[in-house]
């Protein structure tokens, strides 16, 4: 009789011990796979977030600005480089910025003006979806602006109010100007939250006297995946100018989700922590239980690789099942939490995490990864939980095995 | 007050009032663009008064730190103007003729607990005249900040006096911020009202 063979009766003839091993395998990586596909879902959606609220994946500055924020720092042929990231497939947009004093009635604050393209910006970014009241800007109204949110809280205001703005002109001139809050924005982060004052480019070149050139360019290509092409795409595009990606721009942002990954990884680990015992359990007592049988077998010849083989094949068979139910049960749940999602809008609408902005709604990502990860895994660690039975077996020497009871 | 800096040129002609170190009002008078823009100084507030947009503002965190009116002086500059005698040990570090004058160089150290933005502060006088020529100024590691100069000594409101300050930055030395007096008059008969919030739009 073949190994195979009697390993598969061997499973058959205790139903029940192995009817409990197989679902507690499949349940574990049924969840597994939910689990990977929500917890990926998750850091892309954050990932996403920092990414599309506003830094973009990369971004263009003339060196140095980044350390010393003068409006004079520009970069000059920015609709050259526009154009040549269009032509590449990806979408840039161009921003000017300029500190400066915002007052309402008698509270005033410390701001950062951004000057946006009203046309490109939202090819680019999803911050003129995160309008909490009012609307976002209009090139229709130039005197419109849009505030961030806790700049709305230190100076009392909101849709429809006053905002005075002081600040130094290019020409070092007084810039002062009225605008009216248009829109109060959500959580996008910190720094717009705190001290955010949007306004059209255009609006914004009039205030400061500043005609041309813009700060800063943001691109987005595709999300997810390697930044790698697409840095390279917007630095041969740009020229002699800065192109720093968001995990150069951001190290703080990208080790947070590399330690959520991580953190990840770590749970999977505990989780297949409680596979291994259960298989490692299930395997030993079944071992341990045919003793004698396993002594008749090396009496009558069988080889002792033979045996540890036919153990083998008696574990990888149950957690053949035990995958194929897994797959079963565990892929149809991700799709459908990739299709609903999670929602948390009930505790709360408008979620900030380490100063990011969070959707409410947990979507998963169903990737092939979630699936191969976890089955490597189990794979990996049942014949890691099974060689000790299988060595044990293997090892029996008949003369003991009769012995024992 | 004219100020020059690598982007920018611009020349302003200005009406102001002091009285003490504490209070002093000043008003662009031009360009036209600006003009009736004022700033008041009361104890360590700054008041702006913009009149494109009729407000009054307060400045506050870090407007304080920016440039007053575009030149090379910082609202908190005004703020923390402070009396040499009150803040300052002295000593004659030098006298002689230097360039053909006959010159005293005195040199100003910070008292321990005087709240001043210069940890040294070297003051050159002509001795004949007694009138400023030069003042260095030092930040706390020793480093020279910046440097004002005094020159075209003439008749102001009955006194002579040099009518022309010339600031120059010490990280930018081609750069200034030059105030140059056409008309002054002491000892004016200022009432405190003078410098309240309702004058700023006059």
């Amino acid at each position: 009789m073949s190994t195979l063979k009697m390993a598969l009766r061997n499973v058959g003839r205790n139903r029940r011990r192995t009817l409990i091993t197989t679902i507690a395998t499949a349940l574990a990586v049924g969840l597994m796979i939910v689990y990977t596909a929500l917890v990926d879902g998750v850091i892309n959606q954050m990932e996403r977030s920092v990414l599309v609220m506003d830094i973009g994946q990369v971004q263009i500055h003339k060196a140095g600005y980044r350390e010393d924020p003068t409006i004079y720092a520009t970069i000059d042929d920015s609709d050259a480089i526009l154009t040549r990231l269009d032509d590449a497939g990806v979408h840039g947009t161009s921003r000017v910025f300029g500190f400066a004093l915002a007052a309402a009635g008698s509270s005033s604050a410390g701001v950062q003006m951004r000057g946006f393209d009203l046309v490109r910006e939202p090819q680019v970014t999803e911050i003129h979806t995160r309008i909490r009241d009012g609307a976002w800007l209009d090139a229709a109204d130039p005197d419109g602006v849009v505030i961030g949110k806790k700049l709305a809280r230190t100076l009392g205001i909101g849709v429809g109010d006053d905002l005075i703005i002081l600040g130094q002109a290019t020409d070092g001139s007084m810039a002062n100007a009225r605008f009216k809050v248009r829109g109060v924005l959500k959580a996008v982060n910190e720094p717009i939250d705190r001290a955010g004052v949007l306004m059209s480019q255009d609006t914004f070149r009039q205030l400061m006297a500043m005609p041309a050139g813009v700060h800063e360019i943001a691109v987005v290509g595709k999300i997810g995946g390697d930044l790698g092409p697409t840095t390279q795409l917007v630095r041969d595009a740009a020229g002699p100018w800065e192109v720093l990606n968001w995990r150069e721009l951001n190290p703080v942002m990208a080790d947070l989700l590399d330690n959520s990954r991580g953190a990840m990884t770590f749970m999977i680990l505990l989780t297949y922590s409680a596979v291994i015992m259960v298989v490692f359990n299930a395997m030993l007592m079944s071992v341990f239980e045919r003793v004698r049988e396993f002594g008749i077998l090396k009496a009558i010849g069988l080889s002792p690789l033979r045996v540890a083989t036919m153990i083998v094949i008696e574990a990888i068979t149950q957690a053949s099942v035990a995958s194929v139910a897994a797959v079963a049960f565990g892929l149809p749940l991700a799709f459908w939490l990739q299709r609903d999602g999670l929602d948390f809008s009930s505790f709360a609408s408008d979620i900030d995490f380490a100063g990011m902005a969070m959707e409410p709604i947990w979507y998963a990502s169903v990737t092939p990864n979630c699936v191969i990860e976890p089955l490597i895994w189990l794979f990996a660690l049942t014949l890691l939980a099974v060689a000790y039975p299988a060595g044990k077996a293997a090892l029996i020497k008949p003369v003991e095995a009769f012995r024992q009871r | 007050m004219t100020v020059k800096t690598e982007h920018y040129e611009r020349t302003l002609e200005m009406e102001g009032w002091s009285k003490g170190k504490d209070q002093s009002l000043f008003r662009i008078l031009a360009p036209l663009k600006e003009k009736g823009t004022s700033t008041l100084k009361s104890g360590k507030n700054i008041y702006t008064y913009l009149p494109k947009t009729d407000s009054t503002i307060r400045l506050t965190g870090g407007m304080m730190q920016s440039s007053w009116m575009g030149s090379h002086f910082t609202n908190d500059d005004l703020v923390r103007e402070s009396r040499l005698a009150e803040d300052y040990t002295w000593a004659i570090s030098f006298e002689g003729e230097r360039d053909g004058v006959k010159v005293m160089e005195i040199t100003l150290t910070a008292r321990e607990d005087a709240a001043v933005a210069w940890d040294k502060v070297v003051l050159t006088i002509n001795t004949t005249d007694k009138l400023p020529l030069e003042q260095r100024f030092y930040d706390e590691e020793g480093a020279l900040i910046r440097t004002m100069r005094f020159s075209d000594v003439k008749d102001l409101g009955g006194r002579r006096l040099p009518a022309q300050l010339t600031m120059i930055p010490a990280d930018k030395p081609t750069e200034f911020t030059r105030f140059v007096y056409r008309e002054a008059q002491f000892n004016l008969d200022l009432s405190d009202a003078t410098f309240s919030k309702a004058r700023l739009k006059k």
